[in-house]
């Protein structure tokens, strides 16, 4: 992309005089990355450097020349709906008309692209955001870009804008980052994939027909995927097509791309110099507080008081503060740091890389650093806040101290002399107690460790953190009793059929417990596998799991069937029952197993489960080999996953695997001596 | 200004935008925000609609003060509706500032204007008010004919003070009086230019400017700012341009000017500021931090090396003061002044009834 | 100066012929002003730092004692090609060269090759750097060389190293502190006793060299860290230019002493080598502010001193450093902050200069077209641009007025205490 902004020579814009650009904003990313904080307000009206996270949104939709605005709304959509009431927006010299949709009984981004195709509102290509982001950019170049590519080629639907950073940086989401495969000639976007923290291998497949042409391809892993998207309306009719369509980038994206009769186009604009980022999760929270404090989105800035009631001046340092702040004498406000109107701060009081909101009473000898205070908030003397988060009405009793990684919620009172660290604390029934995320369905996090560094991330520093893929997986090996710790990343929560807006998990566990059930039955019973197979496909599309859950409840039953055969001691023998069991039901996961990456799954899974069964190593052997057998598993992705596994894991682990481990070196011989007999592979 | 003060007028809908515009900065650059705010006044007055002429004066001045609140960095703006304020001052009055000279802004300083206005009576006071609107309107257009039309007023400027086969510098590229008045002067004499980068904000107008020289004939260079002291001892001038002249004789420039002059006044280099009479203003600079704009961080420092983003703190101010002290002259589109002599230039055009 | 520009710009129309009459005019002009010894140390004291008042063509001749004549001719060429961006304002002005491999004779030993090139793109930069990468590559050299039938070590070895001088010389000239280094080896060679053993000599060559870079380079630059620290206090905002590893490493000390100070690295382009030294620092846990040159007027109320690195003192007590240092000097004195320069007694130049322009060294228009700020982009091919008259001047002269203080390895000295420091210790530096 040139980086110059002269244009060589005028030439015809591709945008039509009459061209009015619709937007489309979705207020709910469905996703529960901040509860509790959401419990009771929407996601969208978080503030974001004492300024609700919608109107960062709205003035870059103003920016961008939009007209007509529908902003799809799910949880808490009255509070949006009073607040753009009472907003400028709403006046009559708004830029564009906003019309709220409340849609209550969707339970994913694809129920509201369909409920968006159902009214025919949308006339033209249109803007696609999330209700959080922020940015500067110049649209109109992106715009043109796209009619122009629409006007040369009928198929490009889509068109992402995508910021270039790096790997590790901080504003990228590290929750579901996104790596995308593109043409750098034409900019389309050929595969997108979502690297999981749970992807222990590092890699991705791809197919062999993406070089066929004679283009460049980059694969990039350096990419802030801000969800800006301009589609043309086929976006909603695909949607419409494929109701199990869910997500924007892993479901639409990815299946888009892969589709070969579909013959559709998706372009992605990387943007270098100007500013865009989403706040998708606390770290980018985290993260995007600090780059527009450090003024990287000028001029979105704290003191070009964007809203029309705030008053920041900047003072060297960045530095920002409202009007009507009271500071103490002695009390130092550090660099990179924010203070809201009616806030006092006390003497001796030391604000470092801080934001905080307004109306907050804060005394004496308090030491705030890396950390975010809401509004109205009280903090009592000689109270430390380092790299935390204190919402709205919270009071931090005498001398308490508030470690990295906590979180405050709203209205909670930490007593005196209190030290929090690392926990999220939410006000229940009045009293203060710590928010658990396993046990909380609303939760999206697979494991205890993802949520905390979720939280943690909030102060995320990159020096301290191994930067490996293997060893951010590492933390997702330390083990408890749910098996949902292995299974990947996806997760639909939402039924169809269910009209509570903030569903439970509960049909998750139903589903293991009746597969379960049903697979016991089938091998007490002696069925065919087919039965079982059929039974068993009958229950997930029912329950609508993903197929992780499947494999899982599978192998739990096998290896459980297994377990009690053996306990029942009818033979001291252990292969025998083993090898039958196995060799009989190894095809039932042909229709469980499709890709190389659930294959790999599979391992995992058959790897835990059988580590914590008496003669594990054996199970798991003959579960392999039977599963190798059956076709079900071939062999390069067995020898691939075993080399991949890491050095240092659980005793339990390391010695179940041994037994495996000798029979993939066989493997790995015969495979060689068999490519050496063979010309042609 | 919560939302229940503003009306729906057609003006109000104006004024909205135009304060978004600023906020945004869509509209930014002492001469586009200076037309803009003439321009949207003339607008205003227009449409507005009062019994008595200090209720507009009143509005005006409610209206200068958001703006000066939304954008307090653009002085342009500020001087712009201060001096409507002075020109409707002036109008009412009938011409009293042409008597001028030392003895009207004398009489001034001593009467309060305010209660000038009880003496009239209410006839008379009727046929003012209606008689004043088109001279008002009349006297915006000229504010706005003056503030646009740049080439007239650099017709009116020396060029004189270039020698031939001098070494001219100029540490404001985007200046397009600069531009203007160097073309001018390369009618008529042959000199070199040295254009300074004023990386990162005005690399683009660097590059422009020299091309456009060049174009004409005239040797023009490029370099970065870092090695302007190196070059000093061959300069002959400084001629750069300004955003806004504050009422002590310095004035507000693009960064990197501040040290040109530093320097030039080491090597006694004079520095010639050129301006036009719309760009002075009558604020004085107690804290100039207060002053000057920070731009974005991502211009001086790559956003994408997460190295940097989590390292170390970036600045990038885009304006300087520079203090009176280092500017010989101020050539403006009514004569030469030295920079003791601006405030009575400010107080020839300002009123009192132009405070904010 | 001024009465050569019309001359010269008249000479721009016909660019290589134009050239070449400058060339020859500077050349007989300067001659018979000069003593003939005087002229012969001229020479080699010209061939040692950049800047001759003649084109890179004459001084090429001028240098060369036979040999790489090829070397001259094609960097001569290349001069032409690339002139054409080079204002005549500063013709006069020594320039980097393009130089490939090929371009080196058959007597240059690879590693100078490489040495050389590096120096030419801009990858080892630094008064320091140079010349210790080019007494360790000299090293190398000596440790090669074989010395020919019919002559001894003691004079020819000069004339061999003589031959990778001037294809270093011809990729960028040479630093002050490279050109003191080679004095010093010259006159190390010189004095080689012929009983002494071929190998005997090049061990004890090689020792001296070690000995040399360690004594001169590594623990001067320890001793002036040493002393340098105790002039930062806690609580002190310290305000820096460009990058010079021996302030580096100030601050690096001052830091595990355990002092709590705050620097502010003001960088320049097209080098920006400030970038580099605000990394290093940062990863080091030390608190860091980055601006650009034109923001200066904007930090310096904050500033309690400021350290700059130098190329070179001049004898008058003027500084010679990275293009920039002066404009920080200034402002800083404007504001009685004090100025302190950190300085090797290597760096020690007996020549005197009154302002930038007479000797300084003009690095690739090329470089100041590029405008992108990241590290990472590549130079796009922009023909429109490089069209552009640009000026990459490499240092600049600070006069003795605006520093404060100079600390070396012999100690804290005022400005115009060099030449005294010259004199005292001539012996280290004169052939």
């Amino acid at each position: 992309m040139p980086p110059k902004k002269k244009n060589a020579k005028p030439q015809k814009s591709a945008i039509d005089k009459d061209f009015r650009l619709q937007a489309v904003i979705l207020a709910d990313s469905y996703q529960a990355r901040f509860q509790p904080l959401t419990k009771d307000y929407p996601r969208c009206l978080l503030p974001l450097a004492n300024t609700p996270l919608l109107e960062y949104t709205f003035e870059f939709l103003a920016k961008a020349g939009v007209c007509e605005v529908f902003l799809m709304c799910c949880s808490h959509a009255d509070k949006i709906e009073e607040y753009i009431k009472t907003s400028k927006w709403s006046d009559s010299h708004s830029p564009f008309e906003i019309h709220t949709k409340k849609l209550t009984e969707s339970m994913s981004v694809g129920d509201a692209m369909r409920d968006l195709d159902g009214t025919g509102s949308i006339t033209s290509d249109f803007l696609l955001v999330s209700g959080d982001v922020v940015s500067n950019i110049d649209f109109t170049p992106v715009l043109e870009q796209h009619l122009q590519r629409k006007q040369d080629d009928k198929n490009a639907m889509m068109t992402m804008v995508l910021r270039q950073a790096d790997a590790f940086h901080r504003t990228r989401s590290r929750i579901e980052p996104g790596l995308f495969v593109l043409n750098d000639k034409t900019s389309e976007c050929l595969r997108y994939e979502e690297l999981s923290l749970n992807n222990p291998t590092g890699s991705i497949d791809l197919d062999g027909e993406l070089l066929n042409d004679d283009a460049t391809l980059s694969i990039r892993n350096d990419l802030i995927d801000c969800h800006i998207d301009l589609c043309s309306i086929d976006v909603l009719a695909q949607f419409t097509e494929n109701f199990d369509y869910s997500t924007l980038r892993s479901d639409f994206v990815k299946n888009i791309l892969t589709s070969e009769i579909l013959g559709k186009k998706i372009y992605a604009h990387i943007v270098t110099d100007a500013y865009a980022a989403r706040v998708r999760s606390l770290q980018t929270y985290s993260a995007v507080t600090k780059d527009i404090v450090s003024r990287y989105s000028y001029p979105v800035v704290p003191d070009s008081n964007l809203m029309d009631d705030q008053t920041f001046s900047y003072q060297m340092g960045h530095i920002y503060k409202e009007k009507g702040v009271v500071l103490a004498q002695s009390c130092v406000i550090g660099s990179r740091s924010l203070v809201g109107r009616g806030t006092s701060v006390g003497e001796r009081s030391m604000v470092k890389d801080t934001v905080i909101g307004r109306d907050c009473k804060i005394s004496t000898n308090v030491n705030l650093v890396d950390s975010f205070i809401w509004s109205n908030v009280i903090i009592e003397d000689d109270v430390t806040v380092n790299g935390g988060l204190v919402a709205d009405g919270a009071i931090l009793k005498k001398g308490c101290s508030v470690g990295p990684g906590s979180i405050i919620g709203h209205g909670v009172t930490v007593e005196e002399g209190q030290k929090i660290e690392g926990t999220y604390l939410v006000l229940d029934a009045g009293e203060s107690i710590p928010f658990d995320a396993i046990d909380d369905d609303d939760s999206d996090f697979d494991t205890d460790d993802e949520f905390n560094a979720n939280v943690g991330s909030l102060v995320y520093n990159l020096k301290e953190l191994n930067l490996s893929d293997t060893s951010i997986n590492d933390h997702c090996y330390e083990d408890d009793e749910n098996i949902r710790a292995v299974a990947p990343k996806k997760k639909t929560r939402r039924r169809l059929s269910s009209t509570v807006s903030n569903v439970s998990d509960n049909h998750e566990d139903e589903f293991q417990k009746e597969a379960i059930a049903s697979l016991d039955r089938a091998f007490q019973d002696n069925h065919e596998i087919d039965i079982a197979a059929l039974e068993l496909g009958t229950l997930r599309m029912s329950s609508n799991v993903p197929y992780e859950e499947v494999r899982a409840a599978s192998v739990k039953a096998i290896n459980g069937y297994i377990t009690r055969v053996l306990n029942m001691g009818v033979t001291d023998d252990h292969k025998v029952p083993t090898q039958k069991v196995w060799g009989k039901w190894a095809e039932l996961f042909e229709k469980q197993v499709f890709e190389p990456a659930d294959q790999i799954d599979l391992l995992n899974i058959l790897l835990k489960d059988c580590s914590r069964r008496p003669v594990g190593n054996y199970i798991l052997f003959a579960a392999v080999q039977s599963l190798y057998d059956a076709d079900v598993l071939d062999e390069h992705v067995i020898v691939r996953w075993w080399h991949q596994q890491p050095e240092d894991v659980s005793p339990e682990i390391a010695s179940v695997r041994t037994l495996l481990g000798k029979w993939v070196t066989w493997l790995e011989e015969a495979e060689s001596e068999s490519e050496e007999e063979d010309e042609s592979d | 200004m919560s939302s229940q003060n503003r009306g729906d007028r057609e003006i109000d809908i104006f004024v909205e935008q135009f304060i978004s515009q600023l906020k945004r900065r869509q509209l930014s650059g002492s001469h586009a925000v200076a037309l803009a705010t003439a321009q949207l006044l003339l607008r205003f007055v227009s449409a507005a609609r009062w019994n008595h002429i200090d209720s507009l004066v009143k509005d005006i001045r409610a209206l200068g003060v958001r703006l000066v609140q939304t954008a307090p960095k653009e002085i342009a703006c500020r001087n712009i509706v201060s001096r409507v304020l002075t020109l409707i001052r002036e109008e009412q009055h009938g011409h009293k500032a042409e008597n001028g000279g030392l003895s009207g802004s004398m009489l001034g300083l001593l009467e309060k204007n305010d209660k000038k206005e009880e003496v009239l009576d209410k006839a008379a006071l009727r046929q003012a008010n209606r008689d004043i609107r088109p001279y008002i309107i009349e006297g915006i257009q000229d504010l706005i004919d003056e503030v646009a039309n740049i080439e007239e007023n650099i017709a009116k400027m020396s060029v004189d003070e270039i020698h031939d086969n001098q070494i001219i510098l100029t540490p404001t590229p985007a200046s397009e009086t600069v531009l203007l008045f160097l073309l001018k002067a390369a009618r008529k004499r042959n000199f070199t230019v040295l254009v300074t980068e004023g990386f990162p904000n005005q690399i683009d107008a660097a590059h422009n400017m020299v091309e456009k020289l060049t174009k004409a004939g005239v040797e023009a260079i490029i370099i970065p700012d870092a090695a302007v002291y190196a070059v000093m001892s061959k300069v002959g001038r400084v001629i750069m341009g300004t955003s806004t002249v504050l009422a002590n004789g310095g004035c507000l420039s693009s960064a990197g000017s501040a040290l040109v002059c530093a320097t030039a006044t080491q090597h006694s280099t004079p520095v010639v500021v050129l301006t036009a009479i719309y760009k002075l203003s009558p604020v004085y600079p107690f804290d100039v931090p207060s002053m000057i704009e920070i731009g974005s961080s991502a211009q001086v420092a790559d956003y994408s090396d997460s190295e940097i983003v989590e390292g170390f703190q970036v600045f990038n101010p885009l304006a300087d003061y520079v203090p009176p002290e280092d500017i010989q002259i101020y050539n403006t589109n009514i004569g030469e002044f030295s920079p003791a002599f601006i405030y009575r230039i400010v107080l020839d055009h300002y009123s009192d009834a132009g405070n904010l | 100066m001024s009465e050569l520009t019309p001359a010269q710009l008249k000479a721009q129309k016909k660019a290589a012929k134009a050239a070449k009459r400058a060339a020859s005019k500077e050349a007989s002009g300067q001659a018979p002003t000069r003593d003939p010894r005087e002229a012969k140390k001229e020479q080699q004291q010209a061939a040692a730092k950049e800047g001759g008042s003649s084109s890179n063509t004459g001084n090429n001749s001028n240098n060369t004692q036979g040999g790489s004549n090829q070397s001259s001719a094609s960097a001569s060429s290349k001069e032409d090609r690339t002139r054409a961006s080079r204002p005549a304002l500063f013709g006069h002005l020594e320039k980097a060269g393009k130089v490939t491999a090929a371009d080196a004779g058959k007597d240059v030993h690879p590693e100078v090759i490489t040495l050389a090139l590096r120096y030419s793109s801009y990858q080892i930069v630094g008064s320091s750097d140079r010349a210790r990468t080019l007494l360790q590559a000299f090293q190398r050299v000596i440790a090669d060389y074989e010395t020919p039938e019919g002559t001894t070590l003691s004079r020819n070895l000069t004339t061999h190293l003589g031959h990778q001088i001037d294809f270093v010389i011809s990729a960028r000239p040479l630093s002050v502190s490279m050109g003191n280094a080679i004095r010093w080896l010259k006159q190390e060679i010189s004095v080689v006793s012929i009983d002494m053993s071929d190998q005997a000599a090049k061990d004890m060559l090689v020792e001296k060299i070690d000995e040399y870079i360690k004594e001169k380079i590594d623990v001067s630059g320890s001793v002036i860290v040493e002393s340098a620290v105790n002039d930062i206090a806690d609580g002190d905002t310290v305000l820096t230019f460009a990058h010079s590893e021996v302030v580096e490493n100030t601050f690096i000390a001052a830091h595990q002493a355990g002092k709590r100070f705050k620097i502010i690295v003001v960088d320049s382009r097209p080098l920006h080598e400030g970038r580099k030294l605000a990394r290093d620092l940062s990863a080091r846990g030390i608190e860091c502010i980055y601006i650009l040159v034109s923001a200066l007027a904007h930090v310096l109320d904050d500033v309690s001193r400021v350290f700059l690195g130098a190329h070179a003192m001049l004898s008058n007590g003027a500084l010679l450093s990275r293009v920039g240092s002066a404009l920080i000097a200034t402002a800083a004195k404007r504001k009685n902050i004090p100025v302190i320069v950190l300085c090797e007694s290597m760096k020690f130049s007996d020549r005197v200069q009154l302002d930038s322009v007479t000797l300084n060294e003009l690095a690739f228009p090329e470089m100041l077209a590029n405008t992108y700020i990241s590290d990472k982009k590549k130079l796009p091919e922009d023909k429109a641009k490089t069209s552009l008259k640009y000026l990459n001047l490499c240092y600049d002269l600070t006069p003795a007025a605006n520093l404060t203080k100079i600390i070396t390895e012999l100690g804290h000295l005022p400005p115009s205490a060099v030449p005294v420091i010259m004199r005292e210790y001539k012996s280290a530096y004169t052939m």
